[in-house]
């Protein structure tokens, strides 16, 4: 019984040394927090697509020429102005755009996609939920 | 039986008081790019205000454009550091935001994340920069707005057509400060793929971003690499 007691009295003076602590140390800042695409669509939703798609792959060059969704074009900010012209020339308006970076983690296919809105002035243009590891995902399934 | 019960409740005393926490001077780093620059560097300081080492066992980053640096990884109480970052420019224009994430080995805050929010100065704003007629649809005029983004006024004098198939005017709508572009096509049953460059007066300044005006027609070709995944 004195042991429970003693064990009660322990408890709550860890609380109360917890709560100092907190007090002294608070919990580090989160600065930003990262937010839903709404215009991102997952692997499925693209294989239900009956339009034709332009896949745009927006890492950087390096990790492109490693891998990428066949037929992919590279369009990247880091060479906007140089790799523009090669989605241009192989526009259809029928096309749906849907632009990929490596995963939920980077926000490159984002980027990519509102500068073809409200830059190119481009309409269905979307990005891909999960991007690239996505795809080698569902590829790795099929096979 | 005592004895244990001690110990655990010693060590359970100890869990939140024994703890390491880094403290980030500045989470969140406002910077606006000089105009030409083709990176920023920025520093993130912090403190460990914790009294338990803390190792930082991973940073990432939301974009290849921006690479984290440290010079070390694990920090001793009251030790202090600071994590270095270059934003890689590349042809990005106006807000950029950038998040790096911090992941230590500290329990109780596990993950950080600092942000990265940089100017990049434009000069021009052009809007739409991409103009098509279908083959066969009429080959009316269609426009194209130019803004000066700076704030000094800029005259732009001259619309270049590249490649022929397509008739470019200028308009000067607010002098020095908007300006519209009317495109229209010299008829729209041939594929045309024209590039318009506008020019401003003063030479020492950059070229306004490249327009493009294209009559497409359909080919067969051209869907047949654009297949939906399967």
């Amino acid at each position: 019984m004195k042991a429970i007691r003693e064990a009660i009295l322990l408890l709550l003076l860890a609380v109360v040394l917890g709560g100092v602590t907190r007090w002294i140390h608070p919990k580090p800042v989160r600065t930003q927090e990262r937010t839903h695409d709404a215009d991102a669509l997952t692997i499925d939703d693209v294989s239900r697509l009956s339009t034709p798609i332009r896949w745009i792959d927006a890492r950087s060059k390096a990790a492109y020429e490693a891998g990428h969704i066949p037929a992919a074009l590279l369009l990247n900010e880091d060479s906007w102005e140089q790799l523009l012209p090669d989605l241009i020339a192989s526009y259809a308006p029928d096309m749906t755009l849907i632009v990929y970076c490596d995963s939920n983690q980077c926000d490159a296919s984002k980027q990519v996609a509102r500068r073809l809105r409200e830059e190119i002035g481009l309409h269905n243009v979307f990005t891909l939920e999960g991007g690239w590891q996505a795809w080698k995902a569902h590829a790795a399934e099929k096979r | 039986m005592r004895l244990w019960l001690s110990a655990a409740i010693a060590l359970f005393i100890c869990m939140p008081v024994c703890h390491a926490a880094l403290m980030w001077k500045n989470p969140s780093v406002d910077l606006k790019a000089e105009a030409g620059a083709s990176e920023v560097v920025t520093e993130y300081a912090f403190t460990n205000t914790g009294n338990a080492s803390v190792t930082i066992k991973e940073i990432t980053t939301g974009c290849d454009c921006t690479t984290p640096d440290i010079a070390k990884r694990t920090f001793a109480a009251g030790e202090s550091g600071i994590v270095k970052v270059t934003f890689r420019l590349g042809d990005r224009t106006g807000e950029q935001r950038k998040t790096i994430t911090i992941r230590t080995d500290d329990p109780a805050n596990p993950e950080s994340l600092l942000g990265l929010n940089v100017t990049i100065p434009q000069l021009w704003r052009v809007s739409p920069r991409f103009l098509y007629w279908r083959q066969g649809e009429a080959a009316k005029s269609q426009e194209i707005r130019i803004f000066v983004a700076g704030e000094k006024p800029q005259r732009l004098v001259a619309a270049e057509v590249l490649e022929g198939g397509v008739k470019a005017e200028l308009r000067e709508d607010v002098p020095g400060k908007a300006y519209t572009l009317i495109v229209t096509p010299a008829g729209t049953a041939v594929e045309t793929k024209a590039i318009i460059i506008v020019r401003p007066e003063d030479k020492t300044l950059p070229l306004v971003p490249a327009i493009y005006a294209s009559v497409i027609v359909d080919h067969p070709e051209k869907s047949a690499t654009t297949e939906p995944a399967k």
